[in-house]
């Protein structure tokens, strides 16, 4: 495990949709500069983690402190503002806008000037957007999306799509990041591509990582700390050789007989 | 007896101006809708409220360079009040109680003009406040409507600053939300409100904007309808007129809303006269509207411009 202090705890979180308990009283820590994966199998209550770890879930028990901060009931700008990013499931991009504005999307929030110098490009708005495509063509050049900068989203094939939801995470130079299914759906090299991208990005930036998968060969590479969950309780915790030795974890993922 | 070509073109030139006017209410709706998702029920009402206020300002003597930004200032601080109590407890509720929220909005604001202002049908001569407009001050008051001459076409004068005002305030918010970082923050919002929070989007910051430009666009249309139709609850039903052009322009895209305007507001006339004729019914330009955007729902479900809803199973 790649030592350091944890940057992310959560603890003891419960959430209940009506009567469906989604997560029972989960635990874990997430340290600094580590790959930490959390898997199950379907409807385990992974989705359910990262959204509450991210504010758009606030838990009915628990808290989640993020650098030493409680946030728990923060907005999810907040949360953001924290230096938390995030991508999507089902690819939370803006499919009416091209790549390049999409991925400039996630400098917004290093934005100071005022719509009215924006609206005329004077003063603060110029140097900002100077600044803002330095570090745009910087993540472009990092994921290899030079020759899409100008086609609109919703044109790309799946993997790219991700792969941008990637960078505009990436540009707004987050500590940690959250990824929700990064390699769903996507085949083999794609996946490999992914994997890449998360051990360079953990790296080359230090960035904290926690991704959600339920495809458990692929994380067990590259994670430095599994957490495995199901029917929203957990059920394994640790490095990825002592998760696949969890006799609960296999059970969960290939069942037993009853 | 040939076709009138000088008749059929004075058709087009007036169906294009009230288009702009049409354009302009939709763009209202679009702005809600693109941002919040919901079909703002209290477009028509705003309107009202924001005309009332004008008028009544005026009524009791203020000068109109004042009352123009004391109306536009209540409108705003309306936008932010309309953020904080019902958009910002509602977020995350379903689309539906969104909805239902705006219909309160709708009586309520109903009820909040009858009790601030009054139910009385008010008289507006803009006409009188802006003679030192681009027009010479001839009388030109609701029902006498003054017309220029231009190449043997008849052009009402003040069809043609109504035109002009609403064509500038579409520019300016087009230009304002292609341009400014804003603007882009509306767009996010509008696709994706999750990314968009994720990413650090201040949601509240849009949506008070956003509710508050949509006041002001209330507060001008209001104004250029009234002209017409004078300030009374006849102006909640004007709004009307633009349900058709969203539909048609698709609920989502600024430059639908405009193209959609003016394909009413020509359609509408053209209707009305040849077809009007034609099947020897007086009147249909009350409901053609409606008729030509069913034809085009049947063709384009999703409108001219607006996005085409694709759900992942």
């Amino acid at each position: 495990m790649a030592a350091g202090n944890p940057i992310l705890q959560i603890d003891n979180i419960t959430l209940a949709f009506g009567g469906v308990t989604a997560l029972n009283g989960i635990s874990f820590d997430v340290a600094e500069g580590e790959i930490c994966a959390v898997i199950g199998p379907n409807g385990a209550g992974k989705s359910s983690m990262l959204n509450v770890i991210n504010g758009v879930y606030v838990p009915q028990e628990g808290r989640v402190v993020f650098k030493g901060q409680d946030c728990t009931r923060m907005r999810p700008r907040q949360i953001a503002q924290l230096g938390m990013a995030r991508t999507f499931q089902n690819i939370g991009l803006f499919q009416g806008m091209t790549v390049l504005e999409n991925i400039l999307t996630g400098r917004c929030m290093k934005i100071r000037s005022t719509w009215l110098e924006q609206g005329l490009n004077i003063g603060r708005a110029r140097r900002e957007e100077v600044e803002n495509r330095r570090a745009v063509e910087e993540v472009i050049e990092f994921l290899h999306l030079q020759g899409i900068r100008k086609t609109p989203v919703g044109k790309l094939p799946y993997g790219l799509q991700k792969r941008v939801e990637l960078a505009r995470a990436l540009v707004a130079e987050p500590t940690m990041l959250l990824q929700d299914e990064p390699m769903t759906g996507m085949n083999l090299e794609e996946k490999k591509d992914m994997s890449c991208f998360a051990l360079e990005i953990n790296r080359e930036y230090g960035t904290t990582i926690v991704l959600i998968e339920h495809d458990m060969s692929v994380v067990m590479d590259i994670s430095d700390h599994v957490v495995v969950l199901d029917y929203g309780a957990k059920i394994g915790d640790g490095t990825p050789d002592e998760v696949k030795n969890n006799q609960d974890v296999i059970d969960a993922y290939l069942g037993v007989t009853h | 007896m040939g076709f009138d070509w000088v008749f059929f073109t004075e058709l087009i030139v007036g169906g294009l101006m009230s288009g702009v006017m049409y354009s302009l209410v939709a763009i209202g709706f679009v702005l809600i809708y693109k941002s919040s998702g919901i079909f703002n029920f209290a477009q028509g009402t705003m309107l009202l409220f924001a005309a009332l206020t004008f008028v009544k300002l005026t009524e009791g003597g203020v000068n109109f360079w004042v009352a123009l930004p004391v109306s536009m200032g209540t409108m705003v601080v309306f936008g932010i009040l309309v953020e904080r109590f019902m958009m910002r407890p509602l977020a995350n509720q379903s689309l539906l109680s969104l909805f239902m929220a705006t219909v309160g909005l709708a009586i309520l604001i109903e009820g909040l003009a009858q009790y601030m202002w009054d139910s009385a049908i008010h008289g507006l001569q803009l006409a009188d406040f802006l003679d030192l407009a681009l027009l010479d001050p001839v009388n030109m008051t609701i029902f006498v409507v003054d017309y220029i001459e231009w190449l043997d076409i008849l052009i009402s004068k003040f069809d043609i600053f109504a035109t002009i005002v609403a064509g500038t305030m579409i520019l300016i918010l087009a230009v304002f939300f292609q341009k400014t970082r804003t603007g882009m923050s509306l767009r996010a919002v509008s696709d994706d409100h999750l990314a968009a929070m994720a990413v650090g989007i201040p949601l509240s910051r849009v949506w008070a904007l956003v509710w508050a430009v949509t006041g002001i666009i209330a507060l001008i249309a209001g104004l250029l309808w009234a002209e017409r139709v004078s300030v009374s609850f006849t102006l909640v039903e004007a709004v009307l007129k633009a349900l058709p052009v969203i539909l048609i322009g698709g609920l989502t895209s600024i430059p639908g809303a405009i193209v959609g305007g003016l394909i009413i507001g020509v359609g509408e006339k053209l209707g009305e006269i040849y077809l009007g004729d034609l099947i020897g019914v007086q009147g249909i330009e009350t409901w053609f509207s409606y008729f030509i955007a069913l034809v085009f729902l049947l063709f384009r479900p999703s409108g001219l411009f607006g996005l085409k809803t694709i759900e992942r199973v």
